[in-house]
């Protein structure tokens, strides 16, 4: 069984969940920015599908003996065709979710495309699920630790107190601004952020801007993927995790509208209406790139 | 890839992992369920739409006149040319839109704009093109 230490075995479950739906969404967020991929979704055989989910599933099988998402490295073979399975599922539902978040399927889009959409972005997002503890490295697995270990920790802590205040909010500044920018940029210049925007009512909108912060929030506190303890323990301006999650999705805003402005998407004689909602479209995949990149950091 | 994590070697699972992997299998279970209904639906019938036309409104010396469309085959079609004809006395005008694909089963919606009439008089809309991609 794997319980984590302190951590009741429901507790670490969650955890493990919650750092693959986050992972997907790293990996996939920019696949759905991508109108070739709903596109061919429309035109997908039932053959293809099968197809998609078949090769996802092996790539996963792959990526599971290797990493995974979850806290402990799947050692079975029991457990990693089982770790796969739910895997896909994982990405499925985050591919599902992504897609219904920003319009892209509704009840009306008919059943092929809306399966054909979800199987063709859940390979994105599957295989973002299976790769959550390799591209973040460093989860905040329970290495089994030694004396030597936890001197290196207790040094490690005194250099993050020494970082002091300032440092950290820097760190958060400087990691959210280039994860953003990372995002942002590919994606300003394309027609799927009018494309979309076009789609989204004020309530949307809003629903988009909850998630962008939330998942924001997941990544970065609570999906463990990267020294999220040592995070907690600095005490910087910043350092609350709820006040740290809207100053940095504020700094995506900014970003989003930079870049957008930058490829003449935007300009200053435009509506209210499409600054804002052009912003928020795209604010949802910068504020994935600066929660990425306030962990690179 | 060299990963430091502790390997799982034990095959028992905890409530909370039967738990999650019940609910995941039963996702995964109803995605194929869904693709299997699919491929036993799936038929080589030629694309067919239905349209139905909504209340029109005259705003501003422009005719605005709402339809939708259902496309009930099993293909999906590309570059959707609808056109609307509206008779006004002798005269009559037209108004097309173009939608740039309508999935199997999708309802699509569209606004056809006049100018010269201000009321729906002999108003007939119809698909006048498409491709199949």
């Amino acid at each position: 069984m794997s319980v984590t230490a302190n951590q009741s075995p429901w507790q670490v479950e969650v955890n493990d969940l919650l750092r693959g739906m986050a992972g997907a969404f790293l990996f996939g967020t920019p696949f759905l920015y991508t109108s070739e991929v709903w596109w061919k979704g429309n035109f997908a055989t039932p053959s293809q599908m099968f197809f998609a989910l078949a090769l996802t599933y092996t790539g996963l099988i792959l990526l599971n003996w290797a990493a995974g998402f979850r806290d402990l490295r799947p050692g079975t073979r029991t457990r990693i065709l089982t770790d796969s399975a739910e895997s896909l599922a994982i990405g499925l539902l985050a591919a599902t979710l992504g897609l219904v978040l920003l319009n892209i399927i509704t009840f009306d889009s008919g059943l092929n495309a809306i399966v054909g959409r979800i199987v063709l972005e859940g390979i994105p997002f599957g295989l973002g699920v299976g790769l959550a503890n390799t591209y973040l490295k460093g989860g905040g697995g329970e290495v089994e630790s030694d004396g030597k270990d936890d001197r290196k920790k207790k040094e490690q802590q005194d250099e993050d107190s020494r970082k002091g205040m300032w440092s950290d909010v820097a760190a958060t500044v400087l990691g959210a601004t280039l994860g953003a920018m990372i995002v942002s940029a590919p994606l300003a210049p394309t027609n799927e952020v009018s494309a979309l925007a076009g789609r989204q009512s004020y309530l949307r909108l809003l629903v988009i801007m909850s998630v962008s912060l939330l998942l924001s929030y997941f990544i970065v506190f609570v999906a463990h993927f990267i020294a999220r303890r040592a995070r907690l323990r600095e005490e910087g301006l910043l350092q609350r995790p709820i006040s740290e999650t809207i100053f940095a999705y504020l700094i995506s805003l900014v970003m989003a509208a930079v870049m957008l402005w930058l490829f003449n998407v935007l300009e200053f004689g435009d509506s209210l209406d499409k600054w804002v909602s052009f912003c928020i479209v795209l604010g949802f995949p910068a504020a994935i790139g600066g929660a990425t990149g306030r962990l690179v950091l | 890839m060299s990963d430091e994590r502790r390997k799982n070697t034990d095959d028992q699972r905890t409530t909370a992992e039967w738990a999650s992997l019940g609910i995941t299998l039963l996702l995964l279970a109803s995605v194929i369920g869904t693709v299997i209904t699919l491929w036993v639906k799936s038929s080589d019938d030629p694309v067919r739409f239905r349209i139905a036309v909504g209340k029109g409104r005259f705003e501003e010396g422009q005719y605005y006149l709402p339809f939708s469309i259902v496309n009930d085959s099993n293909r999906t079609a590309a570059q959707v040319a609808v056109e609307g004809r509206a008779g006004v006395d002798d005269k009559e005008e037209t108004a097309t839109t173009v939608f740039s694909y309508i999935a199997s089963q999708e309802k699509a919606e569209g606004v056809l704009v006049f100018s010269e009439v201000k009321e729906a008089t002999n108003v007939k809309v119809r698909v006048v093109s498409f491709q199949r991609p």
